[in-house]
Parts: C-alpha cells; structure tokens; sequence
C-alpha cells in the first residue's frame, strides 16, 4: 500500500519486540511466552497467529527457515525486516515525543 | 472402531479449514508447533483422543481467528470509497446489468420467485404459529383438559388421539376454578349450532355457549352493556344473550336499544344483555361441532343449562395469574386433579389427569408440523436459488477477469473490484427481492384459497410489516451470499498473469472450477432431498385418494336436520319425525333419503365400548365405531352385504335388538361367524344379535376399517341428524325437494347444514394433498436450478476450455469421446448431488414420517427412483455442453494461436 505508513498496534508492538528480544529462537511458542511472561499480556494462539499473519502481510515480518541441525529437523523462526524495525522505530519515537514533559505522570518513581 | 475413526475425520476436517484460512508461510509454522504439541501431550501421557479433541478445538479456533484476520485486513476505509464512488460503482452496477441482460434477468427472476415463495409461506406461519391471538396478553392464555388414560391404551389410533383434550364435567370444573392453582380467571365454552327464529323463519346459526368466567379469561370487555355474571352461571338462571358486532348490526341496524329487547333461540326467549366488539370470536376449538356453520359467531348463550345438565363437552380456557409460570401452574393444577381423583368425589375421572398448554398450540395443533415442514421446503428452494446465483455471478466473473484485470492495471485496488462487484451483485439481488416480496404481497389472496378450511387462524394471515421485514431481511442477507464469493473472484485476479497470457484464459484455475463444481453439487443435493420428499408425500396422496372407502359417494348429498324439539318433544315426537320426513322425501320419484348418526367419511366419528357376549354370558369390551342408520340407509351408500341380512322395516322398535358388523370385526373377534353371536352396547341394556355382516366402511381415509357395528335407528337411542340423500337427476334439484319436504312435514325446522359427500372426502385430505402439491412445485423448482447449474459449470467450463479440447482433437481425440468426457463430469456432479443430498434426506425422512400414509420414509423405490432422475436429468443437461465441445473445430483453434 504505497504512501500509507504502516501503524503497529498494541499486539504488533509486543510481538515484534518479543521476536527481537528472542533472537533466533522466535518461534510460536516462544513469542507467546516471552510476551505472556516479560510483557505480561496473555495472548491465545489464535490472536498471535492472526496478528503475525497480519505483519507478515503488512511485510514487517517475514518467516525464515533455518537448515536442520545434524539429526535434527528443519525449523522455522520468525524475524523483523527492515521495513519492520523502521516501523517500530518511528512508532517508539513518536510514543516518545508524546511522552516527553510527561515523566512525572507516566513513570513516578523516577 | 467407529469412535476411533471419527475423531480423526473431525481433525481432518478442522485441520484443513485452518490450512485454508491459513498463508502458506505461516501454515508451515502452524504445523511445527502443532506437532511439536503433539508430541509433548503424548509424552505426558494423554490419550489418543484426548489429544486428537485438543487438536480440533485448536485448529477451529485458528480457522476463526484467521478468517477474521482476513476479514479485518479488507481495507474498509478504501472500500468505503465516498460518495463519488458509489455512485459510480450503482452507474458501472447498471451498465454491467444492461451488458449482460441474459445474467440479470436470470438473477432477477430465481430472486423473485424464491423471496416470493419464502415470504408467502413466512406469511402463512407467521400469521398461523407466530403472531399472537387477538385477545390482550394473550400468551397468559392457556388450555386445559383431561386425559383419559385408558383411551391412550387402545390400538386404536384414532381412540388414542381422542384420548387427549377432553373437556372436564361441571363439578370437576368448579373445583379446579376454586382452587388456588395459579389461575387469575377460568372459562368454559363450546361452539355449537343453534337455531334463530327470524321473521324469515327458522335459521342456524353459529353461536356460542360460554360461562361467566370466559369473557374475563379471554379479557375482553363487551362493546356495550355487559357480559355474563356470576348468577347466569346458574342452572335456570335467566335467559340472556350477549350479541355479536356482526349479528347487532344486521339484526338489530347497530341500534343501542337493542339491549332488553329478545332473540328467540331454540324456541325460547332470549334478553340481549350486551354486545361485543367487532372481530370478537371465540379461540377456534380444534374438533369443531359436526356441522358448525363457517360464518362468524351471531351471539352467545351462558353454557350451564347444557353443561350441567351433562350434555355437552366443553373446551377451557384459563389465564395465568401474575408471575405464575406454565410449568407451575401444571404441576399445582396436575396435584390438585390429583387429590380430586383420589377423594373419589366426582364420577368418571378415576383414570384422568389433567394438563394445560399455551391457547395458541391448542388451538393450532397438528397443522404446526405441516407448517415448519413446508417452510422447510421453501427455505431449502430460497438455498437452491442463492447456491445458483451464487454460481452465475461466479461463472460471469471469471470470464469479465479481463475487465478486472484491465480495471486494476488502471489503478482500482482490490478492495474496489470487491466492492464493485458486491454492489453489482446487490443491485440485482434487491431488485428480484423486491420484486418477489411484489408478487407476495399481489399473490396474497390467490394464496389463501389454497389453504385447506381445516387450517386455524387463517383469517390472521396477511403480508404485515413484520413478514415483510422479514422478506427484506431474507434478501439482503440472499445479495449479501450471492455477492460475496464472486467479489473474491473480482478481487484476486492478477492483471500480470491474465493480461500478459495469451488471448483467453486457457484453462480455468483448479479452485475456481473446483468451487463452481462444489456449487452445482449443492444445488444437486438440495433438489434430491426435495425430490425425495415430494416423491414420498405424492404416493401418500395418491394412495390417500385411492384408499378403497367401502362405499360409493358419488352424488351424495349430506344434509344434517335437527327437529324443532318444542314441536317434536321427547323420543316419539323425535322418531314421528324422523319416519314423516323420510316417508315424505321418498314421494319424490328418484330420490331416497336416510337418517343416520354419522354418514362415515364425512368428517365425524364417535366410538363407543361394545361389549362381546360369549354363549355363557361372560362379556370382553372392545371400542367400536357406532353407525345408526334408518332402513336404506346402506343402500343408499352403496355398501354390499356379504352375509346375512341388512335390517329392513321388520325390525321395529320392540323386536328383538338387531346389529350388523363388518368383515374385519367378525374376522378379528368371530373367526367362525358372527351371525347368531351376541354383543351389548355400553350404554345400553339390551342384547343385541348380529345378523349380518357388511364390507368393511371407513370412517376417515387415513385410518384403516376397524371395528364397526351398524344398528337400526329405531333400535338405538342416538339421534340420527345427518341425512344422507341421493337423487338421480340434479343434485341443486335433489335439495330443493328435500328443503320442500321438511317445509311440509315440519314448517319450524331449518336445515343446518348441507355438505357433498365427494367433497367432504376431498377436504378430509387437504391438507396431505396442500403439502404434495407445494413440496411436489418446490422440488420441481430446486430441480430446474440445480439442471440450469449444471449446465452452466459445464458450458463455462467448455467455453474456458476451447483452446484444450481443440488441440486434443487436433492430436486425435474422437468426437465421441469428447461428449462422454463432458457428460462423465457431469454425472459425476450427479453421483456426488446423491450422495450429498442422501446424507441430509436421511435425518428429515423421519421427520416427515407422520406425514406419510402407507409408504417407509424410507421407501427404496423412492430413493431409486428420484436417484436415477437425477442423474438423467444431470446427463441431460451435461448433453449440450458436450455437443457443443464436440463441434469445435481444431483448425480454427490452432489458427488462433
């Protein structure tokens, strides 16, 4: 969709910072454990499999095969694009310039 | 075995749904993490099927987050367009539509005609089942009655249907009013005959005869003056009558001093005391008086004379007081009629309990099942009709891909070609459903003569607002289902592969034919069940109407005449009569007439217990059909006597008791002979002698002879009202001499009722013969759709083929086997239709059981039968296409190239 900038939503921000975070470990599984644990947002499968579907159309992940390990099998992981971590990016700067002058607010024991 | 297997088939199932909603790169992802899942749970120990549950519910929950992904990602704000937008999406809408008037008058006309069939049947069920009776809060209202439990023990059908909705007697009824069962008001009521005396003369009217207690139940308050009192409930109370709207204004010219003036009723005065208003009526009872006239109620009379005096059964109508539910006031009344049986303070109730059920399901009874069962009918048609559009839309879509493709290389996204073509295919769909819910609405009226007299709340059915909202309910949900497919088409074409392919798309995309396929198999499917359903309802018709009766009705005249009781009082008076009238009708050379109790099949029976005598005097009862009759009375019915002797003017009144029974009785109970043998009537004395026997009579088509004993009227205490009458020359001419007749021998007696016995008959199967009839038009209709989408798949699919099958032919391939190619396709939607459409007649085949006379819902010559229509008709329509793909010319293919 030329000219339109793809906006992330809630969910699509803590699933791309869950793949981040895991490296080259994001898979399923993983991504709804690291957002259930660390981002403390319950998510069903159903919602991460809908919301990935999502990016990957939207091109801001993309799902990457790694060669099977010796006697292991082939497996897939998840990683952010570029177009993705751009997204992300003006997506947090923005969250940070509306947060500015609004510390005291937001963050109290700071 | 089978609970092994089935899971898998379920996971199958669910496991595919996913992998269809699902992008390939994320279906992969999906699939290792199942299967890691998997395999976790089973190290962990859970079972097979444990597992195999979890799976489907995990697969069904991904298909429905992904396809509401899907759904979510349509880019509403595109699609949404503006306003500019739309209105040249309605201008391109219609350009598309005057393009191609073939498609759109086709789409048009299927519309029509189904929204037209589903609003009208809508229109009879909502206004029958669904629509509230005409008194206020009417569903508090609810009917009570008695069962009799020994009549539910019969063998006989019809005894055992009898057995339920039996009116209680006046004592048991004043108990229940007393006590505290929930009730707000109680009331009796029976729709009877009763004779008017006019300046004209004797007249009979439609009346009513109700308590005190009726009027507050129903909650209807008279229009002027008052309604029955507590103290006309009295035996010898006052002679009142409350009038209706109808009668006051004809009688009386809509003059409010009619009140305190008389109406003599039955040779007795009566004081109008109030009139009610307009349309007032009282709830249709479901065994109407024999020889009720259909015209409105004229007036109505306090029941107690008649009902405590133990004549008449009644009907009751309660209304739950505030806050009480239906099951409760059941279980208080049923406790209640408890302690009455067990007091043992009434007569005759030792094996009854009492039940309750809402007013409308009373009073629409039987006729419900008939009702939903055709809405049924209509709405699988309406399916039919959208699986076809649906079909047509798809069909046209795929060949305009160039359009499409033309359109999006210009610029329109996908999300507008999807809305285009939703719009296009809206338009269509809201013009035929607006033409349908038209030819609803004009066709009302031809409707109603259709239905069957014996169809209650007829007279509520009307195109209201609510039938119509419904019909526009059901036809944008009809444009929303028709639309959305062919829009997916519209929306994926890739203006890359269609634009830079050669001429014409070569071949059809394996999913798209596979869904144009899928489609037409629907259709196929849907009309095998109609077809199953309308052959099996045709044969119980046919059989219903061919059903040997016993008797020759042919020219048959019913007349029902009740002496004036003031002039003809007490038994003599009633026999003298009977004997002048049938003495002076016969005067007339060529007619012959005969009283009897009921003239079998014209719409009443009555059963009585009869009791068998063996030569030591020890008696076994058995019920029986009671038929009295004066002499001639078989004659004139054309019933033979196989042994013995008809009774004849010998066997008067003080000889010795005479009855003849038919062939099935004497077979069941005198297997040696029945002559000689003796049985007692149970509300008689005396014994009586078989003297003959006679074929066997049907007293209703649909049940089989049974037991029957023909007695002598002037031997039996039953009052003989109906008159049978036959007359060689006019029938018109028959009726006027027998008026004539009974003007001369009792100038104060009317004839009440007139009915052809051919035409009772008739009737008695209208409803059998309304529901083959609509079924029998709808399935015919579902079969003419799924042909025309079969002819459609496979004329497309030539078409998008010509390129294929002409280089096949170029390399050799016969004419010959070009057809059977196509044809073989599609029989092979045939086979497919049948299979289909057996899997989803099995389960509605029993519920059309009670509909059925003499034939198995399963009935395999029914299911043969309808199975290779179907696959003739499916070869048929395969027949064109496949002349067609067999005349292309492969020169002119190849020069194409």
């Amino acid at each position: 969709m030329p000219g339109r900038r793809a906006d992330l939503g809630e969910l699509e921000t803590l699933v791309m910072l869950a793949v981040l975070r895991l490296k080259d470990d994001a898979s399923a599984r993983t991504i709804r454990e690291e957002v259930e644990t660390t981002g403390g947002r319950p998510i069903s499968r159903g919602a991460l499999y809908a919301t990935v579907t999502r990016m990957e159309r939207k091109g801001l992940l993309a799902v990457a095969v790694r060669e099977p390990s010796a006697g292991g099998r082939a497996s897939q992981h998840f990683d952010v694009t570029p177009e993705g971590l751009e997204a992300l990016r003006s997506a947090q700067q923005r969250l940070d310039r509306m947060r500015r002058g609004l510390e005291a607010i937001l963050d109290p024991s700071s | 075995m089978k609970g092994e297997a089935r899971p898998r088939l379920v996971v199958r199932i669910a496991r595919g749904l996913a992998r269809r909603a699902a992008r390939p790169s994320i279906w992969s992802v999906i699939e290792v993490e199942m299967g890691e899942e998997v395999e976790r749970r089973q190290s962990e120990g859970a079972s097979r099927r444990s597992t195999d549950r979890w799976l489907t519910r995990q697969y069904l929950g991904l298909w429905g987050s992904l396809v509401w992904e899907r759904v979510g990602s349509f880019d509403f704000a595109d699609a949404r367009g503006g306003r500019v937008a739309w209105a040249r999406d309605l201008r391109l809408a219609w350009r598309g539509l005057v393009a191609r008037p073939g498609l759109a008058l086709s789409v048009i006309t299927t519309v029509a005609l189904a929204i037209g069939a589903t609003t009208s049947v809508y229109s009879v069920v909502h206004g029958v089942l669904l629509r509230p009776l005409q008194y206020p809060e009417a569903d508090r209202l609810v009917s009570v009655w008695l069962t009799r439990h020994e009549f539910l023990e019969s063998p006989n059908e019809a005894i055992r249907a009898f057995g339920e909705g039996i009116g209680p007697d006046a004592p048991v009824f004043d108990d229940w009013a007393d006590a505290d069962v929930g009730f707000a008001a109680l009331g009796a009521y029976r729709e009877v005959p009763l004779v008017v005396q006019e300046r004209t003369g004797p007249e009979a009217v439609r009346a009513g005869m109700a308590t005190a207690g009726l009027f507050t139940t129903l909650g209807v308050e008279p229009a002027l003056g008052r309604a029955f009192a507590a103290e006309d409930d009295r035996v010898g109370a006052g002679r009142v009558v409350v009038l209706a709207d109808g009668y006051w204004r004809t009688r009386f010219g809509g003059d409010p001093e009619a009140l305190g003036s008389a109406v003599t009723i039955g040779g007795v005065p009566h004081t109008v005391v109030g009139v009610m208003p307009p349309s007032f009526t009282l709830p249709r009872e479901p065994f109407p008086y024999p020889g009720l006239p259909p015209s409105a109620p004229a007036f109505w009379t306090p029941l107690s004379d008649d009902w405590r005096g133990g004549g008449t059964s009644v009907s009751v109508v309660g209304r739950l007081g505030p806050g009480v539910s239906l099951d409760e006031a059941e279980a208080r009344l049923a406790s209640l009629h408890e302690g009455l049986v067990a007091g043992g303070a009434h007569q005759d109730i030792e094996r009854t309990s009492a039940s309750l059920q809402p007013l409308v399901a009373w009073i629409v009874g039987d006729v419900k099942q008939t009702l939903w069962f055709l809405l049924a009918g209509v709405g699988l048609v309406l399916l039919v009709a959208t699986v076809n559009i649906t079909n047509m839309l798809v069909a046209s879509g795929l060949s305009r891909q160039r359009e499409f493709a033309v359109r999006s290389a210009l610029g329109a996204g996908g999300p507008a070609l999807v809305r285009s073509q939703l719009v296009e295919s809206g338009v269509m769909a809201g013009v035929g459903g607006l033409a349908g819910l038209g030819l609803a609405t004009l066709g009302q009226e031809g409707m109603l003569r259709w239905i069957p007299a014996s169809v209650p709340r007829a007279e509520s059915i009307e195109t209201s607002a609510t039938v119509l909202v419904v019909g526009l309910a059901i036809t944008g949900l009809a444009a929303l289902a028709v639309g959305v497919l062919p829009a997916l088409v519209a929306g994926r074409v890739d203006p890359q592969s269609t634009l830079g392919g050669s001429t014409r798309g070569s071949t059809m995309t394996r999913s798209a034919r596979s869904s144009l396929t899928a489609l037409a198999v629907v259709e196929l499917a849907i009309a095998f069940v109609l077809l199953v359903g309308a052959g099996l309802l045709g044969n119980s018709y046919a059989r219903l109407s061919n059903v040997p009766t016993g008797l020759d009705a042919s020219g048959l005249l019913v007349v029902t005449v009740i002496p004036d009781p003031d002039v003809h009082a007490g038994r003599e008076g009633y026999r003298g009569f009977m004997a002048a009238l049938q003495t002076e009708v016969q005067r007339n050379p060529g007619l012959r007439a005969a009283a009897m109790n009921t003239v079998p099949l014209s719409g009443t029976g009555s059963f009585t217990p009869v009791e068998i005598l063996a030569p030591n005097g020890e008696g076994r009862e058995v019920f029986a059909d009671i038929v009295v009759g004066q002499v001639g009375a078989l004659d004139i019915l054309g019933v033979p006597v196989l042994e013995g002797r008809v009774y004849d003017a010998t066997d008067v009144t003080d000889a010795l008791p005479v009855a003849l029974i038919t062939a099935s009785m004497q077979r069941k109970h005198w297997p040696d002979g029945a002559l000689g043998q003796r049985i007692s009537l149970g509300n008689e004395d005396e014994e009586r002698e078989i003297v003959g026997v006679v074929a066997d009579v049907r007293s209703e088509l649909d049940r089989p002879p049974e037991e029957m004993v023909i007695l002598p009227s002037v031997q039996a205490r039953r009052g003989t009202n109906d008159w049978v009458l036959f007359s060689a020359g006019d029938r018109d001419a028959g009726l006027a001499a027998f008026r004539e007749a009974l003007r001369t021998v009792s100038p104060t007696t009317p004839v009440r009722d007139v009915r052809v016995l051919e035409t009772a008959i008739e009737d008695s199967i209208a409803l059998p013969r309304l529901r083959a009839l609509l079924i029998g038009a709808l399935a015919v209709l579902a079969a003419i759709l799924a042909l025309s989408g079969v002819y459609g798949v496979l004329a497309f699919s030539v078409a998008r083929r010509t390129k294929e099958i002409g280089i096949r032919m170029a390399l050799g391939a016969r004419s010959g086997r070009v057809v059977s190619n196509v044809v073989r396709s599609g029989l092979r939607m045939a086979i497919a239709g049948t299979l289909g459409g057996l899997f989803i007649a099995a389960p509605l085949a029993s519920w059309s059981r009670s509909f059925l006379f003499e034939i198995a819902p399963y009935d395999p010559v029914t299911y043969v039968g309808v199975s290779l229509t179907v696959l003739a008709v499916a070869a048929l329509a395969s027949y064109l296409p496949a002349r067609r793909a067999a005349a292309i010319d492969p020169i002119r293919v190849l020069n194409r190239e």
